[in-house]
């Protein structure tokens, strides 16, 4: 690895230094790299077959140079090596991550606002409701931005589906729930019963997206393995 | 034999190199080409890919070790990965029947 991290320091630098073509070789697929869950897996895999390989062409009576040339040359071009072997991430994980950063908007309106408050404040429960809503669209547009730009990503049109059934179910729910929420506010009721129905579909929204993940990511593994056999 | 041909039959040749002898990548594609009389000469990197992502699915495993001084990562089946290999050749032979069949009632 001491070779890949030289080299990555030269291009962090802005310049490629190196004259050993398996440096270059490896400088070029960490670039592939980039995002990968596999990258420090596959650089130093890499590596360690270019220098057995050189070392072999050597052996066999092949100046050090050419044998490194040859190494490279065998091992095919570094940019498809890198998005082939890279690793993917997971389609759940995208949306995870979405629901990650919504909690953190959640925390930050509940410390804003306090629990429980009424009047012109929103109390707790329209809060959690509306972060619902927003939590699945800022979780839907962040996959869809990743899924559209970035190859990193292991998606399917049948993922992407159930992706987008899954935040429609959610965001229905979210819509339920400040229905029930404002209806019962301009309508009187207590706000013990507003927040006991709010909370209810907020739940079930939550519950909603949390099966949906979990079953996108069943499915997407099952596929692959279903693909597997018929390669 | 060019690599596009090879593309849906990789994962089983993989599957059969490392049957009963654990290897790491450099390895494996020197027993591709060696058991092949140099019929499949791959590019070197190709293997990688494949072996991510027969371990992602659960047909083999690695381990990290020293040997020699330089790091290496073997791969071996799994059980899995045994069971996966006496299907696929199995579906393999059949198909190789079948295609030979046709070829010969062809000509």
């Amino acid at each position: 690895m001491g070779a890949v991290r030289t080299q990555r320091r030269t291009h962090t630098g802005g310049g490629d230094v190196s004259d050993d073509p398996i440096d270059a070789y490896l400088a070029t697929l960490d670039r592939s790299l980039r995002g990968r869950p596999n990258r420090g897996r596959v650089l130093a895999e890499t590596e360690d077959h270019l220098r057995e390989s050189a070392e072999h062409l050597e052996r066999s009576g092949m100046p050090a140079a050419e044998a490194a040339r040859e190494a490279v040359s065998r091992m095919g071009a570094a940019e498809p090596l890198g998005r082939a072997a890279g690793g993917r991430v997971a389609a759940g994980a995208v949306l995870v991550l979405g629901w990650v950063a919504a909690i953190g908007l959640l925390a930050t309106a509940v410390a804003v606002h306090g629990p429980g408050q009424d009047g012109p404040t929103p109390g707790l429960p329209l809060l959690l409701v509306v972060g619902a809503m927003a939590a699945g669209v800022v979780s839907l547009l962040a996959a869809a931005a990743v899924w559209t730009w970035s190859s990193a990503i292991a998606s399917s049109d049948a993922t992407w589906r159930r992706a987008m059934a899954a935040f429609a179910a959610a965001s229905a729910f979210g819509l339920v729930g400040l229905g029930v929420h404002v209806g019962k506010h301009q309508s009187g009721g207590t706000r013990a019963l507003r927040e006991e129905r709010a909370l209810f579909c907020l739940a079930v929204a939550a519950l909603v997206v949390l099966v949906s993940v979990g079953w996108i990511e069943l499915n997407a593994r099952a596929e692959q393995r279903r693909k597997l056999p018929r390669r | 034999m060019r690599s596009e041909a090879l593309k849906g039959h990789l994962d089983l040749l993989v599957l059969s190199v490392l049957h009963n002898a654990p290897a790491h990548g450099y390895a494996v594609i020197h027993r591709l080409a060696d058991q092949s009389g140099g019929a499949f000469d791959l590019p070197e990197g190709t293997i990688y890919p494949a072996l991510y992502r027969l371990e992602r699915t659960g047909l083999l495993a690695s381990d990290e070790s020293v040997v020699d001084g330089r790091r290496r990562r073997v791969y071996r089946l799994t059980p899995a990965g045994e069971e996966a290999l006496g299907e696929r050749v199995g579906e393999w032979e059949q198909f190789a029947r079948s295609v030979a069949r046709t070829l010969a009632a062809g000509t």
